[in-house]
């Protein structure tokens, strides 16, 4: 779960992440990638299957 | 005591017959099992058990907490101090069931020890035999002192006379297997002795007894000697036992002590969960 | 009941060397009938010196390596920092209410608080909007507001289905495995996500060698990885995976199905006319074929002379009494063999007449050998088990539910709850006891738990409120805010030198007597349609036709826009469209008044956009709804249903909320040094903290110190 992976960027990218990441309001510029990954990824990945929602769903019940 | 032995003597007899003919180390790891189950059961039933559960709950904690927070030393060594006032109560507690347990494995131990701590005579063997008289008794003579063999033992010397420690021996050689008994003879007073020439492991008695309680609790084989007799005890000098573990042969009187203390601490540990013992 | 399990490797060497220890001890003894001994003592040696042995090993070799650590972490460290205080310990109290807290105060029946208010500051605390615990808490933790957190509900929904899901945690499947047969091996772990972003402000201490423990605060499963302690809270599962599954064994048969929260499982006859068997249902094996539920036999006799059950499961028996919750009792699966999944239950008998029934509380993941992580380091939730027993390890460990469903009453709740409450004081006093410096966070959740539950006590003509006079329970709120006050005097009376204690909490309550269906105000404003033919009473929005909606409400506290580009289905153009829609619909739910009881239901509903600033707002609701003081978002539409009345009567016990205007629902906040700030908020107390570690809050925090550093003399 806490596995993390090192990916090459290139260091002029990495500064450009840096001085808009503190813009943008992210505590990291590793936040920042993250979240723009995540954003494209939403795009391109399907919804879980039907029976896996519906499990889920189950187990949310009421909440405060 | 002497009625104890009385009882237990065939007991143990019948119980290791089955075994004799075994190495020493499967013999002391069969009797290792009940022994062990015998000895959980009595901590389990006679110890504060959630009392030892939570003891033993906080000494793991003091363990996890040298981990957490290793880099205060100051905490470290807190944890620490706390472990060492938990491991005494823990002892505490170990205390009562250790009341129970004691008497009936040092009668067994007693028992098992004639079997396994001494090794039978075999022919061409030559052993010493020992008469301790009460001290005091032959002071300024020499008693009269005499030896009957049975067929298939021999005396090569003695009786030698140490008036200080007024002690007889014989150097005795064997020459036939067998169960054998041999009678000394002081001062017109006959003493029986047994003397086991085998190979196998059965009931070997290096000690005819005083009639002491100590006397009876250590050598259990045979009755003691008469009270006020003319002979205190009679000693064989049998050889060492022996154990075979992991294809090396311990000869040490105590070495099976050693192997079947270490065999009930594992059976009582691997049963322990079953057997729900907190140990 | 609970055999403490072989917990860690440490155990494992903890026995070898009780063998070598024991045979060294036996080799050094005399000879002769002494040596007799040996195996006696060895059952009371056995362990003990092994234990002495392994520490002073362990000791040892901690500090050896300490001079390398204090190096290595000073080489890593990212500048000096002169902190203000030595410890800063902060006590949060879920949901107490500023309005009944102070009442209590002024009667004198909170002496600490009001001792502590007089020593330091006291202040209303402003919340996040929404005003709820996983919104609130993780503003708390990292010193943003919700756009640069994610966190704005319990639930999000997914745009690609319109179906909810949790919020902040999320369970991936794992697809690699090896299949053997009917086997099937798993090849990866399933990553468990936590969706809180931005930075909690204990790694940013952590980032400067200062340790923090942090003790259950909300959003916080999986645990964050920083230079400190943390035991998880919610959304930590139970061991089904669920927020909280209840379960009740009856020999009543059929039964409704519970809405929610629950699992109604049949009790039978066995042999003789008083002994009955039930089967547990565990998690998933997903080491088998088609994941088959793991099932473990419950076996239950009674004894109705003398008043009481045996109830028996994988060979471990409890005594049970009815309406009497017995102590944690271990359930232990084994998906194959060589490996248990573990969990803790509490049961209890509800009824031992003509019918027999058997409560069991959600299965907690057991904290000995954590099924999940739910601690950082992973060790430190066996660590606190070691150290104060078993404990609740459930995000929501307060069986709220099975007290809805009247399954339990409120005696059971209470006792549940007050002993939970106990649990965390242990876990606080554990690491008080243990902390030199450095920070230290706990949460109680109890004062949430019984605002929730027992509000309907405190008001006449609560649709809730118990037929008779119940003088067990009137008071029920009031004692726990004394209770809380007595664990503030015995923390104050701990306190030393250049200590700084905080006590806060993240929103108050308020009644929650009439529910508000929006999404039925949405369809009868013609903004949701439902397909042809559906009257509107399934669950999660299943009926509604998306190709002609153009606004819904998912979760608990907002409204989100059809928006096309966003929602699988979306129709709403985005920009001015969505805006004018937007604006429309805030004008509709402004002052939305329950014609039925004469009383303004919505005080007025949020524009997000205006709220929120962060990379993540547009995650969030688009509206949010202010409720007023009496209203909230009904049970029906928080399940996605439609159909029924905009305005109905509340009749559960969970009777208080504070899912409304957070204006209305403001936390507390009290420290033993000043409060500069005249209106602080809980978005300030992370920057605060950090100002009193001497680190100057990072640019992406939105709030301010709440005092000024200036007052404090350094340490």
């Amino acid at each position: 779960m806490f596995d993390y992976t090192k990916v090459k960027l290139e260091k002029s990218l990495v500064e450009r992440v840096r001085r808009f990441a503190e813009i943008a309001g992210y505590a990291s510029p590793e936040e920042f990638i993250t979240h723009a990954l995540e954003k494209e990824l939403a795009q391109l990945e399907e919804a879980g299957s039907e029976e896996e929602i519906k499990k889920r769903l189950q187990g949310l019940g009421y909440m405060s | 005591m002497k009625l104890v032995n009385d009882l237990l003597r065939p007991l143990f007899d019948l119980l290791q017959a089955p075994l004799a003919g075994l190495p020493a180390l499967l013999g002391v790891l069969l009797w290792s099992i009940p022994v062990g189950i015998f000895a959980l059961w009595v901590f389990g039933k006679t110890s504060n058990q959630r009392r030892i559960a939570e003891v033993k709950r906080r000494i793991h904690a003091g363990l996890f907490e040298i981990r957490l927070f290793n880099d205060d030393l100051r905490a470290i060594l807190r944890a620490q101090w706390e472990i060492l006032g938990w491991v005494l109560r823990y002892q505490g507690l170990a205390l009562k069931p250790m009341i129970f347990i004691l008497p009936p494995l040092v009668l067994v131990m007693a028992q098992l020890h004639q079997f396994y701590g001494f090794r039978g005579l075999a022919p061409g063997d030559e052993v010493q035999l020992t008469v301790q008289l009460p001290p005091g008794t032959a002071a300024g003579r020499r008693p009269e002192l005499g030896l009957e063999l049975p067929p298939g033992l021999r005396a090569e010397l003695g009786p030698v006379w140490v008036p200080e420690l007024a002690q007889a021996s014989w150097l005795l050689a064997v020459e036939e297997s067998g169960a054998h008994e041999l009678r000394v003879v002081v001062d017109g007073t006959a003493v029986t002795k047994s003397l086991g020439a085998t190979d196998r492991l059965l009931r070997l008695s290096p000690e005819r007894p005083a009639p002491t309680f100590i006397g009876q609790l250590e050598w259990p084989s045979e009755p003691p000697t008469a009270r006020r007799g003319p002979v205190l005890s009679i000693s064989l000098g049998y050889p060492d036992g022996r154990i075979g573990v992991l294809g090396r042969d311990f000869e040490w009187r105590y070495a099976w002590m050693v192997v079947f203390f270490v065999l009930t601490m594992v059976v009582a540990l691997a049963l322990r969960k079953p057997m729900g013992v907190e140990l | 009941m609970l055999p403490p399990t072989a917990a860690s490797p440490a155990r494992r060497s903890v026995r070898t060397a009780a063998v070598l220890a024991a045979l060294a001890a036996l080799l050094l003894q005399p000879a002769g009938a002494a040596a007799y001994i040996g195996p006696g003592a060895g059952f009371a040696v056995l362990g003990s010196f092994a234990v002495l042995f392994v520490t002073m090993l362990l000791a040892g070799v901690s500090l050896l390596a300490w001079p390398f650590r204090m190096a290595w972490r000073a080489l890593r460290r990212r500048g000096r920092t002169r902190p203000l205080v030595r410890r800063l310990i902060i006590l949060g109290f879920d949901g107490q209410d500023p309005r009944i807290t102070e009442r209590l105060m002024a009667a004198g029946h909170m002496p600490n608080f009001t001792r502590l208010a007089a020593a330091g500051g006291y202040r209303r605390l402003r919340s996040t909007f929404p005003s709820i615990t996983p919104v609130a808490w993780s503003t708390f933790t990292t010193g943003t507001n919700p756009g640069k957190h994610n966190i704005f509900d319990f639930l999000d929904r997914d745009p690609r289905t319109y179906l909810p899901r949790l919020s902040s945690t999320e369970i991936g499947a794992v697809d690699r495995v090896l299949k053997l047969g009917r086997l099937r091996i798993p090849l990866a772990r399933p990553a468990i996500r936590l969706l809180r972003k931005s930075k909690p402000w204990w790694t940013i201490l952590g980032e400067h060698n200062i340790w923090s423990t942090v003790i259950r605060v909300p959003i916080t499963f999986p645990p964050d990885r920083f230079y400190g302690a943390q035991l998880g809270a919610m959304c930590i599962p139970d061991l089904l995976g669920t927020q909280g599954t209840f379960m009740l064994f009856s020999t009543r048969p059929g039964g409704e199905a519970f809405q929610e929260g629950g699992l109604r499982l049949p009790l039978a006859r066995s042999g003789s006319p008083d002994s009955f068997e039930g089967v547990i249902e565990g998690p998933e094996n997903s080491f088998l074929e088609g994941s088959p539920k793991m099932r473990l036999p419950l076996a239950l006799a009674l004894d109705r002379s003398a008043g009481r059950a045996l109830v028996s499961v994988n060979g471990e028996a409890a005594t049970l009494e009815p309406g009497v919750l017995s102590g944690w009792f271990r359930l232990e699966f084994r998906p194959i063999a060589g490996i248990k999944v573990a969990g803790l239950t509490r049961m209890m008998l509800t009824e031992m007449g003509e019918h027999v029934s058997l409560y069991l509380s959600p299965i907690n993941i057991e904290p000995a050998k954590p099924a999940m992580p739910i601690s950082h380091p992973g060790f430190y939730s066996a660590y606190l088990e070691k150290k104060i027993g078993p404990y609740a390890t459930l995000g929501l460990a307060e069986d709220t539910w099975a007290l809805n469903e009247k399954v339990t009453d409120d005696r059971t709740f209470w006792t549940q709850t007050a002993d939970i409450d106990r649990e965390r004081e242990a876990m606080l006093f554990a690491a008080l006891d243990t902390h030199r410096r450095g920070a230290l966070v706990t949460v109680f959740d109890a004062a949430d738990r019984v605002n929730h539950m027992y509000w309907r006590h405190t008001e006449d003509g609560h649709p809730a409120a118990p037929d008779g006079p119940d003088p067990e329970h009137a008071d029920a709120i009031e004692r726990q805010y004394r209770r809380n006050d007595e664990i503030v005097g015995r923390v104050m009376a701990r306190l030393g030198e250049g200590d700084a204690l905080w006590v806060l909490s993240d929103h108050g309550c308020t009644s929650f007597r009439r529910g508000v269906n929006l999404n039925a105000w949405l369809l009868e404003h013609g903004y949701l349609h439902l397909k042809e033919g559906a009257d509107g009473s399934a669950q999660w929005l299943q009926s509604v036709d998306w190709s002609r909606t153009r606004a819904y409400a998912v979760g608990l506290v907002g409204v989100f826009l059809n928006l096309e580009g966003r929602e699988a289905h979306g129709i709403v153009a985005p920009g001015a469209a969505a805006a004018a829609l937007k604006a429309e619909l805030k004008a509709g739910l402004d002052g939305l008044v329950d014609e039925e009881k004469a009383e303004v239901a919505v005080n007025e509903a949020f524009d997000t956009d205006l709220l929120y600033r962060g990379p993540y707002k547009g995650n969030a609701p688009d509206l949010l709804i202010g409720y007023n003081h009496g209203y909230r978002i009904s049970w029906g539409c928080a399940a996605g249903v439609v159909a029924g009345p905009i305005f109905e009567d509340n009749t559960k016990a969970w009777s208080g909320d504070h899912i409304v205007d957070p204006r209305l629902v403001p936390g507390i906040f009290l420290a033993n040094h000043p409060i500069d700030a005249a209106d602080p908020a809980i978005v300030d107390l992370a920057p605060t903290a950090l100002a009193l570690f001497g680190l100057r809050p990072p640019p992406h925090m939105d709030g301010a110190p709440v005092v000024d550093p200036a007052r404090f003399p350094n340490v």
